[in-house]
């Protein structure tokens, strides 16, 4: 008998603090504060418009200025050095590009949205290349861009098919995989593209308010967050970045913040930005090696640095 | 047990509740879709268990939202922002977008359907993104392509369903919509505009819902009526040139007079950045106050102009106010002046006539012949027009001539080719409105008013500058002629009370109007004065006052003046208006023959300026307006009619200096003569100077500078060659001249030409080469047929050397001239040249044994190398004889031929070997030359013999003497065969024998066959001896 109760109480007590636990991380929201550093420095007439996307090389720090049509170069204090593009559809001209990836090599790689091709720079900006991007025999407007080093690749979100398309280096289609719709593998507008520590691929699903992992060849590993307006869920997911830890950021443009995953799913907490700061539209981010968060604030017009040492 | 089974129930409820959080990701399903966008609809925000990313807010927080956030902008741009579809161009930072968040005006009536607004508001009643759009979309045909819009706006109907007060036109004061385009503009392509199905122009046309660059959501700036422009493009320009050339109201510019008031800018005209005028600083596109033209400010009577304009306004109540000239005159557009104001009698704003956007037809050839600015003036201005009594005649000021011609700026306007009017500069074409202000009739007075058939005078008639005795107005332009106050020509001091052909005195009509009318002239240089009949050449206005009974009476040109109307291109010049140019080479003479040479004013047959190749006028040398160049010449006497003018003054055009440089400017051939012995300037000279039309009146003038004058004079000169010397007796023109100082006790008393001296007087017109020297007729003059030799036909006057121009020999020189010199026109030494140019048939001398050797002299102590071949025998002055004008001393002989012959051919003489003993033919034996005897034997080729009277002289029928045999100057008939003085034996086919072949021919005719033989019985020693 007095065992029983013994193992009566030790449930209720285990019950009473998983209750209590459970209740606690369903009912509050896991802030965790980031500094803000600084923004990144523009001269008046270099004022960025709607930027969409940030990627960080050796030496500078490139930044999509969407409704500029070009690109904005900064150096790794933030300030600005030069941009390079136009409007149009020529050489070295973009209309409205969205994503931005750089590789070890320095090469600068621009998803050139409204042409419907990629454009390959040099770290200075010079031309290097382009190429048309395609699913079958259709033209597609690339969203995202994301360098694979080891195996010499590029991924590439397709916005009207919803897939995730690869191609060398050089621009040769190589596999594909993805679709609309909202089953595992499948998407409803697939947007940026990042690398977890351990080489598999996050996507972010816009309208399936997700983010979903596959290995480089699209098999269907899992899903980070889900559709929701609590912690650990996501509205309109537009950015991701991992850090040097494989913690996974994601910034939701409506919802104005950042959220932190383990790479397996689980939440870790919710950015809190200081008072005087507030996240407006942010959308592309990248992190560096000193674990500094780069958020772009389309609305804004700025590139917010953070500091997120873990 | 029952504890056990309630473990179990915890655990259950446990795992439960831990599932409830850590729910599995929602699967899609219809309220999924929905809260896509309806974010509020989630459950999630009515549970009291768990804190939301984001508050729970049911209605909208913006006035920009309806319901709740999921018509909010931030909704909208979660999805259009590029990463699900690209609409960032709607979206850019600074651009302008339709209203939001704003209640509609009085003016906007939204469309009723089934008792709702087709367009719903918020339920603040503002206009939200969903007024316009639904973003769950409408019914549509499946032709029309815009979608999530209430209403597609197929021809911009979803605008105009709101805004009606904006699309019906200039009847409402709007500009028109649905309206075909003249064209569709690349740059409102480009910018996106939108035109309807039949190129019809829209509100998309020129507005841009969404992310418009500019203000009023317009799609191109407009500042400087950029937007305006594209369709417009007929009258939008971006200068005043462009202004001009479109004939239309300037734009994009800064007014200098003109300035846009308060009170226009308050009733809603704009302005460039800077003050410009634009096309919004008189229409408006939206609420025009006018149906006609959508004005911002009606223009009844030109009130919108004068707005502005309001310097201009003193044409109202002139006599260029329509109104009381003719009120029911109409322009061009058959608008009444009465309907629409004194402005638009002349000028409409845009797609004028002309330049001033002229609204009166032109004349096309008034316009091509006096330039557009003139043909504006000239519409009205002419028989039959509007102002047919005020009209320019036929002698008017010029205008379209260039003011550049006058070497300063100019303070009036001029014109450039569109009527482009520029100030102060030294461009442009002088205008009828450049001495005149259409707009304002007195210069002095802009308040001053005046109606048809007011008289005008010199201070008013529309005149920029009032134009009294100083005449200002002219001094303007012509400052150049001012240096007339003051001198003789300045009719103010010298005939003040005299009247110009319109009956003004100099003090009614200013100062240049004793000489000149600005319009109505009597012929050229705008003459004020009675016409002269005659062919002007700048120089009937002159002798209209320089005439016995006109008012400079005792300046008159004499009988014998320079020659008018002549051409100084047969002086060697090639004049062009602003340039002369010598076309005389001089190969010794290495100087530049043109450097000195200055353009002189000529002029065509009206006595107008001319560009090219003109005449010789009184113009060319005076210049009526300049007393003397030289300015201590200028006016040194108070009393101007005392004052008597010289070769540096007198209104010449280059004073003389001493050195004769304005006859000399185009008498470049005479300037050899300074420094010359005929260059009388370094001698005090007292002359005389007689017109031989006059009575004699002896006028003495001392130390006349200038070499020319000491022999000539321009006006009253003596009978020819404008000679101002007394003439001396000889016997012809030329001589009495050259005589006026060589003759005994003148000037050159030991320069005379001798008793026995070349003839002159003679006619020479049959002689082959007449045409080698300078012949006269018998009044001195040297025509193309003249014929007589004088003493200028082997004397060139006014150069002492004929090889070398600058070789000079000053009066002051002592040494003697020779035959290379002496101003000959070439020279006598050596072969002769002078000698032959007219006995050229004598030429064949050279060489022969009648070629004198260098050692032999003449009778003037010359030897052959000073006298030439022909002056051992002949010399033109001082000969022994006139006879052959012989040089050498006469020998003995039975006539004067023989003798002369004698002069070598005798014992002791140069030609002692060949001395016929008896070379006399009996004396009184006769016989006719050959000329006779060809008349008889017409057909025959009869032997050349002469015959020879008392005297010498060849005649008809006379004696037998040397040369009837013998030519002299030819060794053998026919060719010249040159013995180089070799004094050679000659035969019968030679011997300066007149004939080739003398065998047969001597004497024959008379003696038969043995006439060789008499030939020889006269000529050998060993045949006969002398008697």
């Amino acid at each position: 008998m007095r065992t029983d109760s013994y193992v009566l109480k030790f449930l209720s007590l285990s019950y009473l603090s998983l209750y209590l636990s459970v209740s606690a991380q369903a009912g509050t929201i896991p802030y965790v504060p980031a500094d803000f550093l600084y923004d990144l420095k523009t001269p008046q007439a270099k004022t960025l418009s709607l930027p969409s996307d940030v990627a960080i090389g050796r030496q500078y720090v490139y930044v999509v200025d969407g409704g500029n049509h070009r690109i904005s170069v900064f150096d790794l204090r933030g300030e600005f050095q030069f941009s390079f593009g136009g409007p149009g559809k020529g050489k070295s001209e973009f209309d409205y590009p969205v994503g931005i990836d750089v590789a070890a090599n320095g090469r600068v790689y621009v998803a050139d949205s409204g042409n419907k091709r990629i454009q390959v720079f040099d770290s200075k900006g010079k031309y290097i290349r382009q190429f048309k991007v395609t699913s079958g025999r259709y033209r597609i407007r690339p969203v995202d861009v994301l360098i694979d080093e080891k195996n010499k690749e590029l991924y590439v979100t397709g916005n009207e098919t919803h897939e995730v398309l690869v191609f060398s280096l050089k621009g040769k289609p190589k596999r594909k995989w993805g679709g609309n719709g909202v089953n595992e593998g499948e998407f409803r507008y697939p947007a940026t593209l990042a690398h977890l520590k351990d080489g598999r691929i996050a996507v972010v699903d816009v309208l399936n308010s997700r983010v979903q992992v596959f290995n480089k060849n699209g098999e269907y590993s899992t899903q980070i967050s889900g559709w929701g307006v609590t912690s650990g869920q996501v509205f309109r997911p537009k950015g991701i970045a991992v850090n040097s830890k494989g913690h996974v950021f994601i910034s939701d443009s409506y919802l104005n913040l950042v959220q932190v995953f383990e790479d397996s799913g689980q939440l870790l907490h919710v950015l809190k930005i200081k008072e005087g700061h507030q996240l407006v539209t942010p959308v592309g981010m990248s992190i560096d090696k000193k674990n500094r968060l780069y958020i772009t604030e389309m609305r804004k017009n700025r590139i917010s640095v953070f500091n997120v040492n873990p | 047990m029952i504890n056990k089974i309630f473990s179990l129930f915890l655990l259950v409820v446990t795992l439960f509740l831990s599932q409830q959080v850590y729910s599995a990701p929602r699967l899609p399903s219809e309220n999924r879709e929905c809260a896509t966008c309806h974010i509020m609809w989630l459950k999630d925000f009515k549970r009291n268990d768990i804190e939301t990313l984001v508050p729970y807010e049911p209605k909208p927080v913006v006035k920009t939202g309806k319901q709740d956030v999921a018509s909010t902008e931030a909704m909208c741009f979660s999805c259009h922002d590029g990463f699900v579809l690209e609409s960032r161009s709607l979206w850019e930072s600074g651009k302008h977008a339709h209203p939001v968040g704003q209640k509609p005006s009085e003016k906007i009536s939204i469309p009723i359907v089934d008792g709702k607004n087709l367009f719903p508001l918020n339920d603040e009643g503002r206009v939200y993104c969903g007024t316009c759009h639904s973003a769950h979309g409408v019914d549509w045909d499946d032709k029309e392509s815009t979608i999530f819009m209430r209403v597609s706006d197929v021809d911009g109907q979803l605008c105009m369903a709101c805004h009606k007060e904006k699309t019906n036109g200039p009847e409402s004061g709007s500009h028109p919509v649905l309206k075909k385009v003249h064209h569709k503009p690349e740059e409102l392509v480009k910018a996106g505009a939108k035109f309807g199905k039949k190129d019809e122009v829209l509100c998309r046309t020129c507005h841009k819902p969404h992310a418009a660059p500019e203000k009023k959501l317009l799609r191109l700036k407009n500042s400087k009526s950029e937007l305006c422009g594209q369709c417009h493009d007929d009258r939008y320009g971006e200068t005043m040139a462009d202004a001009a050339r479109m004939k239309t109201h300037p734009v994009n510019i800064k007014p200098e007079n003109a300035h846009i008031p308060e009170s226009l800018l308050k009733a809603g005209a704009k302005h460039g950045g800077d003050g410009e005028v634009v096309c919004q600083s008189c229409h408006r596109p939206h609420d025009a106050k006018s149906k006609q033209g959508l004005l911002v400010k009606k223009n009844d009577n030109g009130l919108l102009c004068q707005s502005c304009h309001q310097d201009k306004k003193t044409v109202l109540n002139s006599k260029h106010d329509m109104n009381l000239v003719d009120k029911d005159s109409e322009n061009s557009r058959g608008e009444k002046v009465k309907d629409n104001g004194a402005c638009s009698a002349c000028h409409v704003p845009h797609k004028g006539n002309g330049p001033k956007m002229w609204s009166r037809t032109l004349d096309k050839n008034i316009e091509d012949k006096n330039g557009p600015m003139a043909a504006l003036c000239l519409s009205c201005h002419v028989e039959k027009g509007l102002a047919e009594k005020h009209t320019v005649g036929q002698f008017s000021h010029p205008v379209g001539v260039d003011v550049k011609n006058l070497g300063h700026k100019v303070s009036l306007p001029t014109f450039g080719k569109d009527g482009l009017k520029w100030t102060d500069v030294m461009e442009g074409k002088v205008s009828c409105a450049s001495c005149h202000d259409p707009h304002q009739w007195d210069a002095n007075n802009k308040h001053l008013k005046a109606k048809p058939g007011d008289k005008g005078d010199n201070t008013n008639r529309f005149l920029r500058v009032a134009n009294g005795a100083g005449a200002e107005l002219c001094k303007t332009c012509h400052i150049d002629k001012w240096n007339i106050t003051g001198s003789k020509h300045d009719m103010r001091l010298m005939a003040p009370r005299s009247k110009n052909s319109q009956g003004q005195t100099v003090f009614e009509s200013s100062l240049c109007g004793a000489c000149h009318l600005v319009h109505n002239a009597n012929g050229s240089k705008l003459w004020a004065r009675s016409n002269l009949e005659g062919e002007g050449t700048g120089y009937v206005a002159c002798i209209g006052c320089h005439n016995e009974n006109g008012l400079a009476k005792k300046k008159t040109l004499g009988t014998h003046s320079h020659p008018l109307n002549v051409e100084v291109n047969k002086l060697g010049i090639k004049a062009s208006r602003d340039k002369w140019r010598s076309t005389k080479q001089s190969s010794k003479d290495k100087s530049d023959l043109n450097e000195n040479i200055i353009a002189l004013p000529l002029y065509d047959k009206k006595g107008y300026p001319a560009d090219q190749d003109g005449h010789v006028g009184c113009g060319t040398c005076h210049d009526p307006h300049n007393w003397s160049v030289l300015a201590d010449k200028k006016n040194e006497n108070e009393n101007v009619k005392d004052i008597d003018g010289d070769a540096n003054s007198s209104f010449l055009r280059i004073a003389d200096n001493g050195q004769s440089q304005l006859c000399v400017n185009c008498h470049q051939d005479k300037k050899t003569v300074f420094l010359t012995k005929h260059d009388l300037t370094e001698q005090t000279i007292k002359h005389s100077v007689g017109d031989k039309n006059k009575s004699a009146e002896p006028v003495i003038k001392e130390n006349v500078k200038g070499a020319c004058l000491h022999c000539h004079r321009p006006h009253n000169a003596g009978e020819n060659a404008l000679w101002s010397r007394p003439l001396s007796e000889a016997e012809t023109p030329v001589g009495k001249m050259c005589g006026s100082c060589h003759q005994k006790d003148n000037i050159a008393g030991k320069k005379l030409p001798g008793n026995h001296t070349h003839p002159v007087g003679v006619d020479i017109g049959d002689l082959e080469n007449h045409k080698a020297i300078p012949l006269f007729d018998d009044e001195g003059n040297r025509t193309e047929y003249a014929s007589l030799i004088d003493c200028a036909s082997c004397h060139n006057a006014h150069q002492w050397d004929p090889n070398n121009n600058q070789n000079k020999r000053s009066s002051l020189a002592k040494e003697e001239g020779d035959t290379t010199n002496s101003f000959l026109r070439a020279s006598a030494n050596k072969n002769s040249e002078l000698c032959v140019r007219c006995h050229s048939d004598k030429k064949m001398i050279v060489g022969t044994d009648h070629d004198f050797s260098k050692a032999a002299v003449n009778t003037l102590s010359q030897k052959r190398d000073v006298s030439g071949v022909c002056g051992q025998c002949h010399v033109p002055h001082h000969g022994v004889s006139d006879l052959y004008l012989w040089a050498q001393p006469l020998g003995k002989g039975q006539d004067p031929v023989e003798q002369r012959c004698r002069s070598c051919h005798a014992e002791f003489k140069q030609a002692a070997d060949k001395n016929p003993e008896a070379g006399q033919h009996p004396k009184q034996i006769n016989i006719w030359s050959t000329e006779l005897r060809q008349q008889i034997h017409e057909d025959k080729e009869l032997a050349d013999i002469r015959a020879f009277d008392d005297e010498g002289r060849q005649t008809a029928f006379g004696a037998v003497t040397c040369a009837s045999c013998h030519n002299p100057h030819q060794w053998q008939a026919l060719h010249q065969q040159v013995n180089k003085g070799e004094n050679k034996e000659g035969n019968v086919l030679n011997s300066f024998l007149r004939n080739e072949d003398s065998r047969n021919i001597v004497c024959a005719d008379c003696h038969g066959q043995d006439g060789l033989y008499r030939y020889k019985y006269f000529h050998s020693k060993s045949t006969h001896k002398a008697k």
